[in-house]
This record gives structure tokens, C-alpha cells and sequence, in this order.
């Protein structure tokens, strides 16, 4: 007869399994991005000899190029060099620059990463109290309001938003600085807020009315009721039966969220002039710079299935209801 | 419970000095342009203590034979490199280490003597030969090879004596040696390409500024003045930023964060500007907005190939209504190929003076079997304004009965159907150069840039354009060209619309710090002594 802790323990090595599983799927998933980026990139049209040297340059200037660049030889092969390379630590070196790409994604990477994380932060700190208190309250009026006012922000456009807090901070109060990035903490802070305020007005309508209806929905859960007729104590209950199992979805979400993030702050990055990845990524596309492209596409392409795992894990340990 | 209402109680205490700390230089945000120079400073009295340049591009590159990004990369590559010659604020080309010339009767050797005691910012001495090494690698990089086609030699006759063979009079010479590809480096770290892949990490010079700050992949690229230039530069430290959005720069601008901006948005000639401390101008470039059609044999499009409809193309465009609800007004509509600023040599070849003439071009059409009209592609890179023109120019060839597709795409894909796949149809682009016969050099010469792009050379157009090059008497040069747009006009196969033009912003005086006008790829610092006009 099966006891606790052998019941413990089975439960224990289903979960390890599990995990292992979604980790080796993950590494697939990072895998098939790669291979994603590199075939789109050769499916583009235009040539990185070309975007390197300009239209006035003669063929065989843009042969000698594309010969040193690796560009004459077939795409399968080009993959299965990029591929070696890649198992023995490289990204390559960027056909503009010549810089190695993981180091072009080492000081671009932490722009962005600053920039997801803050807004992450004071998004959270803003819409769960406000899903919470809205959702809790109940009142219609409120509930209309909220509603409201968060579509209208969601409708807004983060470039537009971006571009009225400059006018207003940068031009008309010289509050924020237009452009520039100083890369030491806490010296970055003062060039990162004014694009940390507008992703967190976007993020905190999306999580605040998640917050919400997770709410709304728990609240509905038999086991809230049963805790009521306990006579639960109310920070218990407030925690353990009402807010804890809502954060499930929340958690998925900004999992979710803080991965796209990392291409969707290429607006802020343009328009405030921050050397971000997102930026760095555009420049690359636009020039054909194929192994910065392909790198920083890997990177994303790892960082979000990470954040995916990490956020389902977490997601698992608020919610045991939650697959992994 | 108590320990909870603590924990909680320093959870919100580290959330509020988070908050706050994210306020750090909230008050202080503007980093502080230069104030010793403004609008009413001049060369002879301006002493600029930082320049702060807004720029499109980063600078990533300092070497003119391996180029990287766009034109603020050329930009800086000429003001921290020696020239012979240089440009001026006017774009005018002026002796700059040279300090003598002498033209042989023939004009066909000119000998140069160089300024003496002449150091490179490292305390490298200049020497005659670092230009001669300079033009080898100019005339082996197949950039812009054009300008120095007539040049049969150059020799180094000692330290600071050069002589000069050019195989025919070539009256825009001295525009030549003020070209960015003629830049000054020491000979012995340049004349291998793997010596030089090294030495432009980290250039040395003999122009009016040095290499301060370059970072490739950064923001931020920074020029000192040079204490070993034969002059005195007005500007202590010049500043190029990058500021990709073009509503970024112009914030910058206004909140006083930068000091020159090149490409404002349209919209900036609308805004009220405190004329007393802001100068906004639409400065006019030394090119033609043009419509270039493929003429090679890979043209896919029948109806093109017919120069009657080629010129009901171009009596069909409403020249005047593009430059004016496109490009804002800022610039004129051409009357014939060459751009039409400070341009002794313009001429209005075009029909009616290049205005509308639909029933013409109707006509036209007829004539060629297109009374039904026909399909066409027209390929636009995806700059600045430029798919607006291509709306209008959609609008105004359906009048004739062609169905235009716009085709808009990024400079790098625009490059391949020019050089590598060859079978565009036809386009919207320009065509810049530093002197009228230089640009009508890039259409109509036998090895020109658009001539080998569309695949066609006129032999006539060629030959009267080579004579003109080595004339040096302005009547004759003109009747040259007046047959020259006339054969241009009769092919249509480059169809001119409009003279370029860039809205730029400075809080300084004009002739001071900026790219000279006409032109763009180069740039210009004010010096005391100034470069001697001749």
C-alpha cells in the first residue's frame, strides 16, 4: 500500500519529469526559432554586400565582399558553418561592424532588460491593487469606469503615447532628456523613466483587467464559499483563497508579456534613442546583417521560452490546478 | 501578525524609494549645448565650446573605401581626414594643405606644393606621397571612380611637391581633390588594406578636427579640434549623436539638447520658431529628384522600351504639384536634368518649361499603340517623403491610362534590382554630384553610376558631355549641354522632377559648423585663418 511519503515522492518525480520535459521542448522551440530566422532571412530580398557597400558600388567589388562575408556559399551550408559555430559559443561577427554578435547583445541586451523589468515592476505594483480593489468592490459604477479607461489605454498606440510624454517632459518641461543612455546604475534611471511610464500604462491596463476578471472568477469558486462558512480568517482568505489562485493567469500573462516585450520595446528604443536589442535588431534587418539578426533572435527566442517555463512553474506553485 | 504588518511595512518603504530613485534627474534632464556660439556668432569672432550634431546614422566607419551606414558616417570621415582641397560653407573647393598650384599651359600637369611643417595630430609629418598612396587606393576602390577618370597620374616629386597628369583639361579638378575619397593618411599604415582595416579603428589626422571618441556600434562618436592643423577651428569638440526618429530630433532640438539637426520631419517648417534663437531652412542640395527607367536588356516592360512613352511619362508628371504637396514646398520643381541651385549651367530643356502637358502625352501614347494604357511597377526606396511621391506619381500616370504599382522597399533591396537582378522597370530615386557636369556625368558618360545602373549610355549625349568637361569656356560649355538635354529629353530615359533638398536646424550662425550647401557628404568647420578663396 502506497504511504505518504512514497505518494509525496511519486508526485515529486512526476513534477521533475515534467519539468525536464518542457525544458528539452524548450530547447527544441529555441532551436526551431533559429532555423526560422536564418531561412527568413535568406528568403529577404536584398544582399548584405549590397546594403554595405550602397547601390554605386560595382559587382565585383560586392563578389570580393560577398566572398568574405562566407554569402557565395549555399544556404545549407552557411547554416551548418553558423551551426558549429554556435555549439562551440559563437554568434558569428556582425557583417557591418565586424563585432562579435554576442558582444553586440551584451551591451544591448541589458538597455532592454532594465526597461522590461522596471515596467514589469511598477506594473504589477499598480494593477493588482486596482484589479483587486475594483473586483472586490463590485460596484458597477467602478467596474464601468475601469473597464473604460483601460480600453481607451490599450487603444492607444505606444508610439503615440511615447511621443505626448516627450513633448510634454522633454520639450515644454525639461524633464526628461530626449536621447542618450548612460549605462551605469543608478545614472540609466533618469533616461529610462519617461519610457518606463509609458510601457507601464500600457502593461497595467492589460494586467489590471486580468487581475480582475481572475478575480471576479475566483470569487465565484466553490472553495471561496466553503472558507466563508469556515470563517476563515480575512488576510488568510484574502491571500490564500482569493488572491493567490488569481494570480495564476496574471503570471502567465506577464510571462507571456515580458517575452514579446523584448521586440516591442523597438518603438521606445527608436524613439527615445536608448541602445536597446529591439533597436539593434531593426537596424540589422534593415541592413541584411544576418548573423546579428539570427543572434539576437536565438537570444529572444531562449529568453521567452524561459520566461514561458518560469512563469507556468510559478504559475503551478500559486495554482496547483495549473498544467505544466 | 506583527511580524507580517512589519514585513509589509518595509516592503512598502523599499517600494517608495525604488519610485523615487527612478526620479533622479528628473529636473535635470537637458544635457547642455554649446552657448558660446549662437546666431549673430561669426568665424572671424566664434569660439564654440561643444557642437552637438543630431545625426540619422551612427558613424561606424572612418575609412572612405569601406563604408558602413549613411552620410553622417561621410560626414565625419571628412572633417578628421587631411584634404588637399576642401570644401567651404558654399561647397566651393579651396585650397586647404596645399599651399601652391601651378597649371602648365596645356593644362594637363599641375603641380601642387604642399604647406610646410605640416603634422598629422599625432606628430606624424604629411608628406607629398600620402597623397599619392590616397589616389591609388581612390582609383582601386571603384567609388565614384568617375571623378577622377581624367587624372592619367599622380607622383610625389619630393616631401611636399605633387604632380599631377591628366590625360584631357579637366576644369572641376580641384573638385576632385575635395572629395571625401581623397582623404590624407599616413601613406605607410594605409597602403595595404589589411594595414588599413587596423589603422581606421583608431585614424590619425591632418583636418581641422581628431578622432575624440568612435565606437562603431554606439550612439555617441566625438572629434576634437586638432592642435596640429596648419589653422585654428572655431569649435573646441564636436558631438554626433544618434537619434534614429525623426520626432526625436526634433524635440532635441527644440528643448535645446542638440545644436544641428539634419532631416527634421516636414512639420518642423510649420512650427513657430524663436527666430533669435533657432535657424530652420530647407537647404537645397546638389541633385535631381528623377525618374530613372531601365533600358537594359532584361527590362521586362515592352511599353518602356519605346521612348515616346517614356516622354508621355515624364509631359504626364505634374512636376510643380510634387514638390509642393510631397516635399512641402521646400524646393523647386525642375525645368530641365541638372539641379537648379547656384547652378550657372542650369538649363530648361524640358518641353513647356517641365509643366504638365497631358493631351501631349496622350497623344504620345497613341502614337506608340498605349491609347488603353498599360501596367507598370515603379520601385521606391522607403525614405523619408518618398512614398508620398509616389502616390502622386500613381495619380498623375493614370491620367494616360497606366495602372502603377508601387513597389516601396528598403535602400539595401533597391540596391539589388540596380546591380544584381536587373529587371526593375522604372523608379523614383536622385542623382547628387558636386558640380552640374559631374551629375550629368553620373547619367550620360559611358562608365557613369545611373548609365550603368539602367544599362544605357547615348554615344552622342557621351561624347558632347566629355568635351565639356574639358572646356573651360562657359559659353561653350552650355551649347554642349543644351544638345546634351535635348538628346536627354528625347529618350526620357532619366525623366527630372525636382532639385533635392534636406530641412536642417542650427542655433548657430550659418558658414559656421555644417555640412556644406549645396552637398551633404561632407562637412565644414569654420577656421581662422579661413580655407583662401583664390
Amino acid at each position: 500500500m502506497l504511504n505518504r511519503k512514497g505518494f509525496v515522492n511519486i508526485i515529486k518525480s512526476e513534477f521533475l519529469s515534467r519539468v525536464l520535459g518542457r525544458l528539452i521542448r524548450s530547447i527544441a522551440v529555441a532551436f526551431w526559432v533559429m532555423v526560422i530566422a536564418f531561412t527568413l532571412m535568406r528568403l529577404a530580398p536584398g544582399d548584405p554586400a549590397l546594403a554595405r557597400l550602397g547601390p554605386g558600388a560595382e559587382p565585383e567589388a560586392i563578389e570580393l565582399l560577398q566572398k568574405q562575408l562566407r554569402l557565395d556559399v549555399n544556404p545549407l551550408q552557411q547554416f551548418w558553418g553558423y551551426f558549429v559555430e554556435l555549439l562551440q559559443g559563437s554568434l558569428g561577427d556582425s557583417l557591418q561592424t565586424s563585432t562579435p554578435v554576442l558582444s553586440l547583445i551584451g551591451q544591448t541586451l541589458p538597455v532592454t532588460i532594465y526597461l522590461i523589468l522596471l515596467s514589469t515592476f511598477f506594473a504589477l505594483l499598480l494593477s493588482i491593487p486596482i484589479g483587486t480593489a475594483i473586483a472586490w468592490s463590485g460596484r458597477s459604477p467602478l467596474v464601468y469606469g475601469f473597464r473604460t479607461i483601460t480600453a481607451m489605454l490599450l487603444a492607444i498606440p505606444n508610439f503615440f503615447l511615447a511621443l505626448v510624454g516627450m513633448l510634454f517632459f522633454s520639450v515644454k518641461h525639461n524633464w526628461a532628456p530626449v536621447f542618450g543612455y548612460n549605462t551605469s546604475f543608478p545614472e540609466n534611471l533618469r533616461y529610462l523613466w519617461l519610457p518606463v511610464l509609458v510601457n507601464t500604462i500600457i502593461m497595467t491596463s492589460v494586467i489590471s483587467r486580468v487581475v480582475f476578471s481572475s478575480i471576479v472568477e475566483t470569487k465565484r469558486e466553490e472553495f471561496v464559499e466553503t472558507g466563508i462558512i469556515r470563517g476563515v480568517g480575512k488576510s488568510r482568505f484574502f491571500w490564500f483563497y482569493i488572491l493567490k489562485p488569481s494570480l495564476a493567469p496574471t503570471v502567465v500573462l506577464l510571462s507571456y508579456m515580458m517575452g514579446t516585450m523584448l521586440g516591442a520595446t523597438v518603438i521606445l528604443e527608436t524613439i527615445f534613442s536608448l541602445p536597446g536589442i529591439g533597436r539593434e535588431l531593426v537596424t540589422a534587418v534593415l541592413v541584411r546583417d544576418y548573423p546579428v539578426v539570427q543572434g539576437i533572435v536565438l537570444v529572444f527566442g531562449a529568453i521567452t521560452v524561459f520566461l514561458s517555463f518560469m512563469g507556468d512553474l510559478v504559475a503551478y506553485y500559486l495554482d496547483r490546478r495549473v498544467k505544466i | 501578525m506583527k511580524r507580517n504588518k512589519v514585513i509589509r511595512l518595509l516592503a512598502s518603504v523599499a517600494t517608495l524609494a525604488l519610485a523615487a530613485s527612478t526620479m533622479v534627474g528628473v529636473t535635470t534632464a537637458a544635457a547642455a549645448a554649446s552657448k558660446t556660439c549662437n546666431l549673430k556668432s561669426r568665424p572671424t569672432n566664434a569660439i564654440c565650446d561643444t557642437f552637438i550634431y543630431a545625426s540619422l546614422h551612427r558613424v561606424q566607419s572612418l575609412d572612405k573605401k569601406a563604408p558602413v551606414s549613411g552620410y553622417t558616417e561621410s560626414q565625419m570621415t571628412y572633417i578628421v581626414q587631411g584634404q588637399l582641397y576642401r570644401f567651404d560653407a558654399d561647397g566651393q573647393a579651396r585650397r586647404d594643405l596645399v599651399e601652391s598650384e601651378s597649371i602648365s599651359a596645356d593644362s594637363l600637369t599641375i603641380t601642387q606644393t604642399l604647406k610646410s611643417g605640416l603634422k598629422y595630430s599625432d606628430g606624424t609629418p604629411v608628406v607629398a606621397n600620402d597623397a599619392v598612396v590616397s589616389y591609388d587606393r581612390w582609383s582601386t576602390s571603384k567609388f565614384s571612380a568617375g571623378y577622377i577618370a581624367k587624372v592619367d597620374k599622380v607622383v610625389a616629386k619630393d616631401s611636399r611637391t605633387l604632380v599631377w597628369t591628366l590625360k584631357s583639361p579637366y576644369p572641376d579638378f580641384h573638385f576632385a581633390m575635395a572629395q571625401e575619397f581623397l582623404g590624407l593618411h599616413p601613406g605607410n599604415r594605409v597602403d595595404t588594406e589589411a594595414k588599413a582595416k587596423e589603422y581606421f579603428k583608431a585614424p590619425v589626422s591632418a583636418g581641422p578636427l581628431m578622432v575624440k571618441t568612435f565606437n562603431p556600434t554606439g550612439d555617441l562618436f566625438e572629434a576634437a579640434a586638432n592642435p596640429n592643423y596648419w589653422a585654428k577651428p572655431i569649435l573646441k569638440l564636436l558631438k554626433v549623436v544618434t537619434i534614429p526618429d525623426a520626432n526625436a530630433r526634433l524635440a532635441a532640438f527644440q528643448n535645446g539638447s542638440v545644436d544641428f539637426v539634419y532631416e527634421l520631419p516636414l512639420t518642423s517648417k510649420d512650427i513657430k520658431w524663436d527666430k533669435t534663437k533657432f535657424r530652420v531652412a530647407a537647404a537645397l542640395d546638389s541633385g535631381t529628384f528623377m525618374i530613372p527607367i531601365n533600358m537594359g536588356p532584361l527590362q521586362p516592360n515592352k511599353a518602356l522600351r519605346d521612348n515616346r512613352v517614356r516622354k508621355a511619362l515624364s509631359l504626364s508628371i505634374d512636376r510643380a504639384g510634387i514638390m509642393r504637396n510631397a516635399f512641402g514646398g521646400l524646393s523647386k520643381a525642375n525645368c530641365g536634368m541638372q539641379y537648379n541651385y547656384n547652378n550657372p549651367l542650369y538649363l530648361c530643356s524640358l518641353p513647356k518649361n517641365g509643366v504638365r502637358d497631358i493631351s501631349s502625352a496622350r497623344k504620345l501614347m497613341n502614337q506608340a499603340g498605349y491609347s488603353d494604357g498599360f501596367k507598370m511597377k515603379l520601385a521606391v526606396p522607403n525614405r523619408v517623403l518618398w512614398s508620398e511621391v509616389a502616390v502622386i506619381l500613381k495619380e498623375n500616370w493614370s491620367r494616360i491610362g497606366i495602372d502603377v504599382t508601387i513597389d516601396l522597399q528598403p535602400d539595401a533591396t533597391i540596391g539589388q534590382y540596380l546591380n544584381v537582378q536587373r529587371n526593375w522597370e522604372i523608379m523614383w530615386f536622385g542623382n547628387n554630384a558636386a558640380t552640374p557636369l559631374l551629375q550629368l556625368n553620373n547619367w550620360f558618360a559611358t562608365a557613369g553610376l545611373w548609365a550603368g545602373f539602367v544599362g544605357y549610355s547615348d554615344p552622342e549625349g557621351a561624347k558632347l558631355l566629355d568635351e565639356a568637361s574639358s572646356m573651360t569656356n562657359r559659353g561653350q560649355i552650355r551649347d554642349n549641354l543644351v544638345k546634351l538635354e535635348k538628346i536627354a529629353f528625347e529618350s526620357s530615359h532619366f525623366i527630372p522632377v525636382g532639385t533635392r533638398f534636406n530641412i536642417i536646424g542650427s542655433n548657430i550662425a550659418a558658414n559656421l559648423i555644417q555640412p556644406p550647401i549645396p552637398g551633404q557628404l561632407e562637412f565644414f568647420v569654420a577656421t581662422n585663418p579661413a580655407l583662401p578663396r583664390d
